[in-house]
């Protein structure tokens, strides 16, 4: 029960930057914006965030700056995809190469300096049971997640803006014809998703491991971008699946380091988990022939008005 | 009473082209006005800078008697401008309900908006479900959707850019009903379209633009189809001259016992279908559509391989097991129905699109490079032969209207010389001038030695064209005659079929 | 055919030229450049920190008299050869290749440019411009295995490893046979994590074994994160690895393996400059330096510092080796006869666990 309760905290912990960092991309891609660049706006939240906590010690700050720097590095992906029209992939993939040079760059004189973690959100004493520990004894970046999931689907589902940025990300020439910006609302929702990258960025030393070391978001911002797919642009259904994903990356640890029941699965099985998950998931989605996969139709593509 | 619309001295020029010049004409309130032209004509242009998505480069546009500037389409509708494009601006994955709510500049709450919606399509009889999906809702239901959102501005002009060029006969009669309508409670209606009987049968007034220039303003019920036709083009219209008293030679293509396979739902197949065209023949197939006319295509080209070599046979030499590249150098070349994303491949330039189809015949390939020079003189010689409005060869094939575009793929095949060309919809969409080149075009073709199959739903077109005719039906051809001997009723009748009817209509999706 | 037998016979001449090269003799410089390649980071606070302040060592001690460039984060394939080629064309005298995937290219490259001498860590290909060198980092892993084994409480180690090389496998087993000279019952689970750097999982890892009842644990990664984690955890403490790692853990820190590269860069680029350097195949330790220890932390008590500074200066004077047998494997077969000592050849082709040590899945 004890093991239980630790697993889920790390599980907690595990998934949450990679659920925030997937709800901005999504966001961005449900306004038909591809940014393959959330490793590198995670990697530059993940400086700032650090460098503030480090001067500061106030993790609210650090998540603020995180979101600050991350927004700031969208601002250039924006500006060379959405003013210039350039290729958005080739762009997103600069954009990481950029971020982790940029980011290193900026920590290169912050090693072997630690800060402290965030504290959990609410006071110790109601999570002085065990299982309150696993439901309130967490830090504010984990209830974040969660109530963004929340919005962004109400956002997306039952409000005037999210209909409109789904209309630009279904048909921008339509959404353009009809009066509403393109540019402008995909703007936005390039700048929300960096500051979410940024805020998952800036989680890593804020809450997994309390110290600067460079490209330490390692490959999970492209986890991120596999899972906004995985969910099929669905909130709910990315929730899961970081959770799924999470789960999987340290149940693998958990049956390695341990003995007894945990080794029934191999780790090795754990480690297949999630490729074995996302074929089913893939395979699920083209059973289910009357839909389509939901996917924005305007993905990727550069918005040159047709006037 | 002041006039709802009043256009003065409209100009804009883009690179290259005055799409309007110096053009003034006036709407009254209640009034169907008819905006005539052919294609690049510059109606799109004038409607465009009427709902604020362009702006004049000159003149003056005057609303109720007062001068106005449109800056947007928003502003337009705040007006009482609605628009009914061409193109719908609809997002498929969206709900009815939200896409009418995405083209409402007024925020209204789900429900409300909903109650509306209703009560719009209950009075002008426009049936639709709110909350289905667009993608699953057919053309013409589509269009509904475009009609309500404009509907439910309470406009004081509608704007109909083509409305009817994808709606089926019982349709377009609905949505006479609807814009009738709407003008008998005040609503001034402008109505794009090129189909001259529609604005005759719909139309109070007609202007008619040419080449950016205003043309005439005329009552389209004293004018004859002709006469109205004649001012579009400019010129007397031509019609098809051919020699008197020709004989065909030897069968060219022969077809015996093609058959092809269902392959989806709603595909209808082949059925044992024979026929021969002579050379210099122009064989007509006659058909409602979804009878099996878009297989018999596919078989004829090679986009569907018989089993059988002798299903196809050009003077005596077996096709059937051949791809179309193979029966392209066996001199069969093929047009399908569908012109953007079958015929040409829109976001290649047209230089790109001559390869596609020319390569072998014309030598455009040598060692697996592109000649492109090769490409792009004889993509310049279909542009200038055949009056396509395009920059030029490197145009992409999706920058030109349905109509040029036809008349480009129309002409890339023609000029190849093809022994054998099949057609299908050879003039949809296209307005009567460049109808009528691309008909001279194929009868020269067949005058000069071709065999020519024309696949057509317009029986017009296939009496004025063809020495031949049959009619398909489920799948099936009739025997054929010569075009001569055989009555309008008699071809009606093979096209209904007292068993064809109906399986034709369970066919088609609804 | 005839391709393939001129390739022949060309091989064959490089074969009888290579005696020839091999006794060039070096010249004598005034100055010496000495180019570095890392493969990771300077800034990984371990394994590339460590070489890149045995650069800087250099600097300090030789002054003017030589002037060092360095690489960082170089992949290890063929981006490597020409980063190689890159620094040789620059003019540089002396180069440190210093990570083990290094290997292949250095001895493609090194063959062309006959008056450079290379230096490759921890590997195994010389020639004749090429050394080797190492470090016995299993050394410092028995001083570890000392401390763990009087001052754990549950008996269970935790060790994150990167890739289950004989280098790994090496420390694992010094620090458990040292562990279980004090304490019989230890055992240690090693977790790999395939991958040098990547704090969360390196954290993730840590997390797991400590929620499955280990209490001292130790790794073989890049960086500090396991080492905070034993700090945020409460448990009775961990190793620095590579570098001096207390900073980030002042109080969980027992001690740490500290790379202190220096001397040996130091004495290369001094053999270089004097015409004397010829290949080597070092593998120095405690004893010459190169490997350190690091201040025992505050909880280590009086009595558990003697007993791990017994086996440091044992390992100094020759008189304790930790891979002196009786050594059985984790299935009980005995591996090293009672006081027969492993072989460095044995050491570095190490590919099976001692006892004590659960196989890791």
């Amino acid at each position: 029960m004890e093991l239980t309760l630790a697993i889920i905290i790390t599980v907690v912990g595990a998934s949450t930057p990679i659920l925030i960092a997937a709800l901005g991309e999504l966001v961005v891609e449900r306004s038909g914006v591809l940014n393959l660049g959330v490793e590198g706006m995670m990697l530059i939240g993940a400086i700032a965030g650090f460098v503030v906590q480090f001067h500061t010690g106030n993790p609210y700050l650090a998540l603020l700056s995180g979101a600050a720097a991350g927004m700031a590095a969208s601002l250039i992906f924006g500006f060379l995809t959405l003013s210039l029209s350039a290729n958005q992939t080739a762009t997103g993939l600069a954009l990481t190469i950029f971020g982790t040079g940029f980011s290193a760059l900026a920590g290169s004189s912050y090693s072997a300096r630690p800060v402290t973690l965030m504290q959990p959100l609410l006071p110790a004493e109601i999570a002085t049971h065990p299982i309150g520990k696993v439901l309130f004894g967490y830090s504010f970046p984990i209830y974040f997640a969660f109530v963004m999931v929340v919005v962004i689907w109400y956002f997306l589902h039952k409000t005037r803006a999210g209909l409109i940025l789904r209309a630009v990300g279904e048909n921008d020439q339509s959404a353009h014809s009809i009066g509403y910006s393109v540019l402008g609302v995909r703007y936005l929702a390039v700048m929300f998703g960096g500051a979410m990258a940024g805020i998952a960025g800036a989680c890593f030393p804020l809450l997994l491991t309390p110290q600067w070391a460079e490209r330490m978001t390692a490959g999970r911002g492209w986890i991120a971008v596999a899972l906004v797919v995985f969910a099929s642009w669905k909130p709910f259904r990315l929730l899961a699946g970081a959770y799924l994903f999470g789960l999987v990356m340290t149940m693998e640890l958990y049956a390695k380091a341990g003995g007894g029941v945990l080794s029934v699965i191999p780790s090795e099985l754990w480690a297949a988990l999630p490729y074995i998950a996302t074929v089913v998931v893939l395979v699920l989605i083209s059973l289910r022939r009357d839909a389509s996969t939901n996917a924005p139709a305007c993905l990727g593509k550069p918005f040159l008005p047709a006037n | 009473m002041p006039y709802r619309l009043e256009l003065t001295g409209i100009t804009k020029r883009f690179p290259g082209v005055l799409a309007n010049d110096n053009v003034s004409f006036a709407v009254k309130p209640g009034e169907i006005h008819a905006l005539l032209g052919e294609n690049g004509a510059g109606k799109s242009t004038l409607v465009k800078m009427i709902y604020g998505i362009m702006q004049p480069d000159a003149g003056e546009i005057r609303w109720n008697g007062q001068p106005v500037v449109v800056p947007n389409p928003k502003a337009a509708r705040r007006l009482g401008i609605g628009m009914v494009f061409q193109h719908f601006s609809l997002f498929e994955a969206l709900t009815v309900l939200e896409n009418i709510a995405l083209g409402m500049d007024a925020k209204i709450p789900a429900r409300e908006l909903e109650a509306r919606i209703r009560a719009v399509m209950t009075q002008y009889g426009l049936l639709l479900d709110p909350h289905r999906t667009v993608a699953t809702l057919s053309v013409g239901e589509r269009q509904r959707i475009e009609i309500v959102r404009a509907l439910l501005l309470d406009p004081k002009l509608l704007i109909m850019d083509e409305p009817t060029s994808v709606l089926t006969p019982q349709e377009v009669e609905q949505l006479f009903e609807v814009l009738r309508k709407l003008a008998a409670q005040g609503c001034s209606i402008l109505y794009i379209s090129h189909k001259l009987h529609e604005i005759k049968a719909l139309c109070d007034t007609a202007t008619i633009l040419r080449g950016g220039k205003l043309v005439d303003t005329c009552d389209p019920k004293q004018e004859t189809s002709r006469s109205m036709a004649e001012k579009m083009i400019g010129a007397g219209l031509k019609d098809i001259t051919r020699a008197e008293g020709r004989s065909f030679g030897q069968p060219k293509l022969v077809v015996s016992h093609l058959s092809t396979q269902k392959a989806g739902h709603f595909d209808v197949p082949v059925d044992d279908v024979s026929f021969a065209v002579r050379a210099g023949e122009i064989f007509g197939i006659a058909g409602v559509a979804g009878n099996g006319q878009n297989d018999l295509l596919d078989a004829l080209s090679g986009e569907i391989r018989s089993h059988d070599k002798d299903a196809i046979t050009i003077d005596g030499h077996p096709l059937g097991l051949l791809d179309t590249t193979g029966r392209r150098k066996r001199g069969l070349c093929a047009v399908p129905e569908e012109r953007n994303g079958h015929a040409a491949v829109g976001d290649f330039t047209l230089s790109d699109n001559s390869v596609l189809t020319a390569r072998d015949r014309l030598g455009m390939v040598v060692m697996g490079l592109i000649n492109s020079g090769a490409a792009r003189t004889y993509t310049g010689k279909v542009i200038a032969d055949f009056a396509v409005k395009a920059l030029g060869p490197a145009s992409t094939a999706g920058s030109l209207s349905g109509g040029n575009l036809q008349k480009y793929i129309m002409g890339r095949e023609i000029l190849q010389k093809p022994s054998v060309l099949v057609v299908s919809q050879p003039t949809w969409g296209v307005d009567a001038g460049a109808a009528a080149a691309i008909h001279q075009a194929l009868v020269d073709l067949a005058a000069a030695g071709s065999a020519i199959v024309v696949i057509s739903q317009d029986l017009d077109e296939l009496r004025a064209l063809c020495d031949t005719l049959a009619v398909i039906n489920m799948g099936r051809l009739s025997p054929a005659r010569p075009t001569k001997e055989v009555s309008v009723e008699e071809i009606g009748l093979l096209m209904g079929g007292v068993h064809g009817l109906t399986e034709a209509q369970d066919a088609i999706p609804a | 055919m005839t391709l393939s037998r001129r390739t022949f016979v060309k091989v064959g001449g490089a074969a009888m030229a290579l005696p020839l090269l091999g006794s060039r003799a070096f010249a004598q410089l005034e100055k010496v450049k000495i180019g570095f390649i890392y493969v990771g980071s300077i800034n990984d606070n371990g394994y590339n920190y460590a070489h890149n302040q045995g650069r800087l060592y250099v600097e300090e001690h030789l002054g003017d008299k030589v002037e060092t460039i360095y690489v960082e984060n170089v992949p290890e394939g063929p981006d490597c050869e020409r980063v190689l080629r890159e620094l040789a064309q620059q003019g540089c005298n002396l180069i440190f290749a210093t990570s083990f995937g290094f290997g292949d290219s250095v001895v493609k490259v090194a063959p062309q440019f006959p008056d450079i001498a290379f230096e490759h860590a921890t590997g195994y290909m010389s020639g004749p411009n090429v050394g080797l060198y190492n470090a016995r980092f299993y050394e410092g892993r028995a001083v570890c295995g000392t401390i763990a084994g009087h001052m754990s409480e549950t008996g269970k180690y935790g060790y994150i490893g990167s890739f289950p090389i004989p280098e790994v496998v090496m420390g694992i087993n010094a620090f458990v046979l040292a562990a279980r000279k004090v304490n019989p019952d230890a055992t240690i689970k090693p977790v790999y994590i395939s991958t040098w750097n990547d704090p969360a999982k390196e954290a993730d890892a840590a997390r797991a074994m400590i929620d499955q009842g280990i209490d001292i644990i130790a790794q073989h990664t890049d960086g500090p994160a396991a080492l905070q984690v034993a700090a945020e955890r409460g448990i009775v403490g961990g190793f620095g690895q590579g570098a001096d790692m207390s900073a980030f853990a002042p109080d969980t820190q027992l001690t740490a393996i500290i790379d202190h590269w220096g001397p040996h860069y130091l004495a290369s680029a001094e053999a270089v400059l004097a015409g004397t350097w010829a290949p080597g195949d070092t593998w120095e330790g405690l004893k010459e330096d190169v490997v350190q220890m690091g201040p025992y932390g505050a909880k280590v008590p009086e009595d558990v510092v003697a007993a791990a500074e017994a086996v440091r200066t044992g390992q100094i004077d020759g008189s304790f080796h930790i891979f002196t047998g009786p050594i059985n494997d984790n299935t009980g077969a005995e591996r090293v006869a009672a006081g027969v000592t492993m072989t460095d050849a044995e050491l570095l082709s190490m590919d099976w666990y001692v006892e004590g040590v659960e196989q890791p899945a």
